[in-house]
């Protein structure tokens, strides 16, 4: 049988697996650097989303074909060469996702009242990299996000909905206390270009705006710029609408805007508190409906912190360049065709890695499904020769699938005591503790 | 498009319905590799004698496959408990698109309206027609006998909006 050697056990990695092992018998090592599974379904996704999450009991079972073993807090590039890989398995899939977040490159970017969105959501799951970081939710009002995709409105959902609601989901109980603390009155979040571009789904929205307690501000302009923009596609006439409704929650503790076509430009702040971003004004590009240019006009508005959610993106994995691979750092991608990692036969790339950080797990499932046939086919056109797969690699350290079922199991039971479905281990010692 | 997809002369395949004894059931396609094939989910009810309702599913490659199934099952269960292939990412929740299913127009008018809820989830589905529906969400009726559902083709360079921007 092929060996085939799978790296990351996020959505891209498990879907391209369950592809293969569909249409094709063959032994499959997955690779994850945490000793968890699932990547951003278990660090990204909301914890108040929990039905999105639903995905994971595929991917156990995915995990449960006989031929499937786990190498968890294993990281690929450190634990085992990419090189290694490539020699001992007949065909290697590159699944690591999005690891770090693109930033900004203006002044005052770097301040520590301005932070990624990526840190607070990786925070608030729990992801054992973020779990040092301290947030000034005690001391502040103003929360300035910056960017308007699905993540900015998740990050603002946790920060206006009462923390007594998220009790009764997986969120860890250190941020479940920090957000009780939260003096958090008013949430921007702030779009380079106009309402109709902007890239939050009708269902984040709606979300929002059904909160008790939370209050949109009116939009300005919106029918200006919906006139502008006609005509509309479904999906962005049916978030129009919403928006035209607004919200309706008088007694609101808290609000939130959505404010558009403006762009940081300078972030001002003393100590870890921001006092106020300066904005660009932008405006549409000559001729084009979508686009935006800046102007010379600004505009400065007080904020005590500053959210950076503008994209993740990827790392190039080190022995990559020596193993003949390019990554295209500009746009966060292994350079491939159709999966197929560009110059290195029987090495594929899947997931964010391969596409770029965009897209919901629907997304990222349907193009793992065309790299996993492209993972089929080309293993019908190799020698099936012998080879060792992860049997001579030294990996004393590994965390099997069996070993990650007692990690389940035990944060299952914790979460009991507080009334959850679990309560997560934080750190790596402390996951690793627990076998 | 979907009239064409529903006329396009496929052979019909029926499926007997010995299939629903087992709580899981493999398609042949699959068997071969049953070591290692991972099956799919999709949990439904045996139709009572005489109460069958009809579906004809055509699948991406214009195969026609004929169901038996019971009241209340949905699309989504009835494909999967078929073989056919269609994920459910978010197990039946409403919460992921990936069991878009193109309805047969005819029928489609017999179907309550999709709820907001639905439209949301439907609006980030690749390749949307009139018709379509998410599968998790149609519950089988007796309005619905001897209805057509189309299973659309996966495709690669995907529209759903951006979830990061
Ligand atoms: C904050 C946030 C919220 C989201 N919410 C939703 C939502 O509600 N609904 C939805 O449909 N989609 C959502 N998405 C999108 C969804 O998470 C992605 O589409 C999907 O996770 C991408 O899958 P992936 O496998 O490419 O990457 P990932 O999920 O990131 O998986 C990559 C895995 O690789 C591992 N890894 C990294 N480096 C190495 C290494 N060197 N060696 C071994 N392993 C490594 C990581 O630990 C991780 O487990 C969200 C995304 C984010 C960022
Ligand atoms: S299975 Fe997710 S929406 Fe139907």
């Amino acid at each position: 049988m092929n060996r085939v050697a799978v790296v990351g056990s996020g959505p891209a990695g498990f879907y391209t697996i369950l592809r293969i092992l569909k249409k094709r018998a063959v032994h499959v090592d997955l690779f994850e650097a945490l000793p968890v599974p699932y990547g951003l379904t278990r660090f990204g996704v909301a914890p108040d989303h929990p039905e999105v999450r639903n995905c994971q009991e595929r991917f156990a079972e995915v995990a449960g074909s006989p031929h499937f073993r786990f190498y968890g807090n294993t990281t690929v590039g450190k634990d085992v060469s990419v090189s290694q890989l490539l020699q001992n398995y007949h065909a290697v899939v590159f699944a690591y996702g999005a690891e770090t977040s693109r930033g900004l490159n203006v002044p005052g970017s770097q301040l520590p009242g301005v932070i990624s969105a990526r840190d607070f959501v990786g925070w608030y799951n729990g992801e054992p990299a973020k779990q040092g970081l301290k947030f000034t939710l005690d001391r502040t009002e103003d929360v300035s996000i910056v960017g308007n995709g699905n993540v900015a409105l998740d990050v603002a959902r946790v920060l206006l909905r009462q923390p007594d609601d998220l009790r009764s989901t997986d969120m860890p109980e250190h941020a479940i206390a920090a957000l009780t603390k939260s003096t958090v009155k008013k949430v921007h979040i702030v779009g380079r270009r106009g309402p109709v571009q902007s890239a939050f789904t009708t269902k984040e929205l709606r979300e929002l705006l059904v909160e008790p307690q939370v209050q949109l501000d009116p939009i300005v302009n919106l029918t200006e710029y919906i006139e502008l923009a006609k005509p509309l596609g479904r999906a962005e006439k049916r978030k129009m609408e919403l928006l035209l409704k607004g919200s309706t929650s008088p007694s609101a503790q808290r609000t939130w805007s959505l404010d558009f076509m403006q762009s940081p430009s300078e972030f001002k702040g003393e100590g870890d508190l921001l006092q106020s971003i300066e904005w660009t004004i932008n405006t549409f590009a000559p001729g084009s409906k979508s686009d935006v240019v800046p102007t010379e006009k600004s505009v400065t508005t007080p904020t005590d912190l500053a959210v950076l959610s503008i994209g993740y993106k990827s790392v190039e994995l080190p022995g990559m360049k020596e193993a003949g691979m390019t990554f295209i750092k500009d746009k966060g991608i292994l350079e491939n065709h159709r999966g197929h990692v560009t110059g290195v036969p029987g090495a594929f790339a899947a997931g964010w890695l391969k596409t770029g950080p965009t897209g919901v797990i629907a997304s990222t499932m349907m193009d793992a499904f065309s790299v996993g046939d492209e993972v089929v086919s080309y293993l019908e056109s190799v020698a099936n020769t012998k080879l060792p797969g992860a049997d001579d690699l030294d990996l004393p350290y590994a965390v099997s699938w069996n070993d990650w079922l007692e990690i389940d199991r035990q944060e299952i039971d914790r979460g009991k005591s507080y009334g959850k479905p679990r309560e997560k281990f934080v750190s790596v010692p402390d996951m690793l503790n627990a076998l | 498009m979907l009239r064409t997809i529903l006329k396009s002369p496929a052979p019909v395949r029926c499926i007997q319905s010995s299939l629903y004894r087992g709580a899981v059931f493999r398609p042949a396609a699959m068997r071969a590799f049953s070591a290692s094939a991972i099956a799919s989910h999709g949990h439904i009810h045996k139709p009572k004698p005489g109460e069958e309702l009809h579906i004809t599913f055509i699948t991406k490659d214009g195969e026609q496959i004929k169901v038996e199934a019971a009241q209340g099952d949905n699309l989504m269960d009835i494909a999967q408990a078929h073989g056919l292939d269609v994920e459910g990412a978010c197990g039946g929740s409403c919460a992921c698109s990936t069991c878009h299913m193109i309805i047969d127009p005819e029928y489609y008018d017999e179907m309550e309206e999709p709820s907001d809820d639905e439209n949301d989830m439907l609006d980030l589905a690749f390749g949307l027609t009139e018709t379509s529906r998410l599968g998790c969400q149609v519950k089988m009726t007796p309005e619905l006998d001897g209805v057509r559902v189309a299973l659309p083709a996966m495709t690669r360079n995907l529209q759903a909006k951006d979830f990061n921007r």
